[in-house]
């Protein structure tokens, strides 16, 4: 290594801004405010990566100890291609329902502008990651710069300190149980992404 | 288990469709740790109101732990009503609460009346509940206060030819809702709602004189009117201020909000909306409220006497209500409604089964009326007061009947040999009237304790029962001392104790011709009469109401309505203590009773 961790980051950084074709998204390369996140949540079509598309984005922001469900974002984006009926039990959104959606660009601004440089916090998040890629960088050019923070391996690091090595189980379901958190029944991106953002309070208070 | 915010709850279930959303829009989350601070001393008035979804928070006034709360419990009222508050909550457990914003809530309770009335009178409640204050003092105070007692806000007039722009200026200027619009001789008032009205006329505001905006046709009430006469007034006609004079002149205007702040107990808003009520429909949603006044009062330390007898008021009110709204009025002259048993006595505290009747005027018939009966009976159920399985209930003819039959009836009774006859007459004793012409009551009543009988046999078969449980009932002392067996050791305090102090007291009563039907009113004539002692009489009167207390206390913890079975296991020492001494009290009543009717010799 010719230079430290910090540099090569910097310079990283610099080399994305370099890539970013719109540069009314500087701020994501802002330094994010101080005990901030996004928790955030996609529902899908499906779980393939390359052939799969977003149907709705819910991010929450965290602030301390706070989750201002109050100021939520809520993104029904349109359909590229037809639901599959699979996917319809399990999220209840027929076609109809999406019918007004956002087109890409308008979701890419509209979850942009609100996640800003904020860490990302989700189940999994690098799924969720993947598909907003895919979206967001046929418009910016690039893809989002924002550190990610996966509460299944904080849970996982928080059991085995418990119970010592071991299987653990990952479920969402488990998480929440273990952890003694309140269950918002429907199963929707914005439910789905609160109770996310609690796993994280929960376990950051735990793990500290 | 919580999903998205319960609007089943008091007061949240006072509010539109639209309202709640406009809560939903504006919730936050918090988490909290275990033993974080989630409100201290030094919060502003824009702190939110915060409802637990999990886990538990503790109050604490300085160091002194006051009160816990759980699940669906709100803290803290007194937030947003004066903006300060003296008490600390910590999270006793890991807490996760929603954030309603002070202000929407305080927005909230100016536009919708109902929520305001309910939020504040919970709020009241708590703060009597957490303050050291003499409960009855504080009621009675209410029922005297008058309207200049409350926060009156100073009148602020304009000119009537200002213009509607310049009114409305001031109106933001002032932050106020509403300002007085002086013409000439006449005062009139420009509201908001005034506001919108004369934008949708659409006219110029900077020309149109605000007075032609205003309403000049003030309701008004004097400063020496009863406060309780102000909010009827604002009820009635939906209004959110009432203007207040003296001697004819304006000195203030009163808003709903301050009014609110200033009520200081539950009941009376429950016996408002009993007032209130038009129909079947808003009387349930009264009664509804009963319950959950028991459960704050008691946890707020309310002797279980006052707590009885407020709630034997609702309830009388109740039943008296839904008569006046199921009966013609024809069969409501002619007839008396009364109600029975624990709820005649005032010891009825949660609701057991609904014991009635309906005396009708000698030769009144009316066609239909047993309808009118078993609808009176169901209605009741709906509301929560069970259908008596003995079926001592006007839809049940024998318990309504015309006076004369009915007297042919109790004799019947005083001579029967039947079991169950002292199970009537002990019922029909505890009568209290609901509405009617109480002169057809006493005429009964009169016949009843000083009619035909043979004396001695008859007042001997009715004291008899209160050995009815007395053996069944296998030593006590086992069962309150805890000898750290598993099995389920439940006693029934009614048996063992309730039951032979209200019936013996009964039967004393009775003999003495007293006409009195709550216990504690009949032991102070026979301590008056010297059939008992005073020191007796006390004793009694302290062991009842302690027994009525626990078993309050247990039917609150289970959460039903007639739950009397106690679990030693669940009393503390101090506790088991004094129901052993109570027991005993009951016990040693018992012999006195059987002595003094010698029943020993049957």
């Amino acid at each position: 290594m010719f230079f430290g961790f910090q540099a090569w980051l910097g310079f990283k950084t610099r080399r994305l801004q370099r890539q970013l074709t719109n540069t009314s998204y500087n701020f994501l390369f802002a330094p994010p405010p101080e005990q901030e996140w996004v928790s955030l949540d996609c529902e899908t079509t499906g779980l393939d990566r390359k052939k799969d598309h977003i149907i709705t984005i819910a991010a929450v922001k965290i602030v301390g100890t706070k989750i201002m469900s109050s100021e939520r974002l809520n993104l029904t984006l349109c359909p590229l291609t037809a639901l599959n009926p699979e996917s319809i039990r399990i999220h209840r959104l027929r076609e109809a329902d999406v019918q007004d959606g956002l087109s890409p660009a308008e979701a890419t601004e509209k979850l942009l502008n609100f996640i800003g440089a904020r860490p990302l916090v989700g189940y999994n998040i690098k799924f969720d990651q993947d598909m907003i890629n895919r979206l967001i960088q046929p418009i910016i050019g690039i893809k989002l710069p924002n550190k990610v923070i996966d509460v299944a391996p904080m849970f996982h690091d928080f059991r085995s300190k418990q119970l010592g090595q071991g299987d653990i189980d990952l479920s969402f379901k488990t998480i929440i149980n273990t952890l003694n958190l309140p269950i918002w029944a429907a199963h929707d991106a914005y439910n789905d992404a609160l109770m996310t953002a609690l796993i994280f309070l929960s376990l950051q208070n735990k793990n500290k | 288990m919580p999903t998205s915010f319960d609007f089943n709850t008091s007061p949240f279930d006072a509010l539109t469709v639209l309202e709640q959303d406009k809560i939903k829009q504006s919730l936050d989350v918090a988490y909290y740790p275990k033993g974080a601070e989630i409100i201290n001393a030094d919060v502003d008035k824009n702190s939110p109101l915060f409802l637990v979804i999990k886990g538990e928070v503790h109050q604490f006034r300085g160091n002194a732990f006051v009160s816990s709360f759980g699940a669906t419990d709100w803290f803290d009222g007194k937030l947003i009503t004066i903006g300060r508050t003296e008490f600390r909550y910590v999270a006793a457990e890991e807490v996760v609460a929603y954030l309603l914003p002070a202000r929407l809530i305080r927005q909230l309770a100016a536009d919708n009346s109902r929520f305001g009335s309910l939020l504040f009178a919970d709020i009241s409640e708590r703060l009597s509940a957490a303050a050291s204050g003499d409960q009855q003092r504080e009621l009675q105070g209410f029922i005297m206060a008058k309207v200049k007692d409350a926060y009156l806000r100073k009148p602020f007039f304009v000119d009537g030819e200002m213009s509607v722009f310049d009114a409305t200026r001031i109106l933001r200027e002032r932050n106020a809702s509403h300002v007085l619009v002086r013409d000439g001789e006449l005062s009139g008032v420009f509201t908001n709602t005034n506001l919108c009205d004369a934008v949708l006329l659409d006219r110029d505001l900077k020309a149109m004189p605000v007075k032609e905006a205003s309403r000049f046709d003030l309701l008004t009430v004097d400063v020496n009117d009863d406060i309780t006469e102000a909010l009827l007034m604002m009820i009635r006609h939906r209004v959110h201020r009432l203007v207040v004079t003296e001697h004819g002149g304006i000195v203030g205007v009163l808003g709903q909000l301050d009014l609110m702040s200033f009520f200081s107990n539950h009941s009376h808003l429950i016996a408002l909306q009993i007032d209130m009520a038009e129909d079947i429909v808003e009387l349930r949603t009264a009664a509804g409220q009963i319950e959950k006044f028991i459960r704050t009062q008691h946890g707020s330390g309310v002797k279980v006497s006052v707590i009885g007898r407020m709630v034997q008021e609702l309830n009388l009110q109740i039943f008296s209500k839904l008569w006046s709204l199921i009966a013609p009025m024809d069969v409501q002259l002619n007839s008396c409604v009364l109600v029975m048993g624990s709820e005649g006595r005032g010891e009825q505290v949660l609701r057991t089964d609904q014991d009635n009747a309906l005396l009708l005027r000698d030769g009144f018939s009316f066609d239909g009326v047993e309808g009118i009966c078993a609808r009176f009976n169901e209605e009741l159920a709906i509301m929560g007061y069970p259908l008596c399985s003995g079926q001592m209930m006007m839809s049940n003819p024998i318990w309504r009947q015309q006076c004369g039959d009915f007297k042919k009836t109790i004799t019947e009774w005083v001579f029967s040999s039947d079991p169950q006859a002292p199970v009537y007459l002990s019922t029909f004793l505890d009568a209290k009237v609901v509405s009617g012409d109480v002169t057809l009551f006493e005429d009964v009543q009169q016949h009843l304790i000083h009619g035909p009988r043979d004396y001695a046999g008859f007042i001997n078969r009715f004291a008899q029962a209160v050995n009815l449980f007395g053996d069944a009932e296998p030593s006590w002392w086992r069962k309150i001392l805890p000898i750290g067996h598993t099995e389920s050791n439940d006693m029934d305090l009614k048996k063992a104790g309730i039951f032979p102090i209200v019936h013996g007291v009964r039967s004393l009563a009775l003999e003495q011709g007293c006409i009195e039907t709550s216990t504690k009113s009949r032991i102070e004539s026979l301590v008056a009469a010297h059939v008992l002692e005073a020191d007796t009489g006390r004793n009694l009167i302290e062991a009842l109401y302690f027994l009525l207390a626990l078993r309050l206390k247990s039917s609150l913890n289970l959460n039903t309505a007639g739950g009397a079975a106690i679990k030693p296991d669940d009393l503390s020492a101090l506790e088991r203590d004094l129901l052993k001494d109570c027991l005993h009290i009951a016990k040693e009543f018992r012999a006195f009773v059987s002595k003094h009717f010698h029943l020993n010799v049957f």
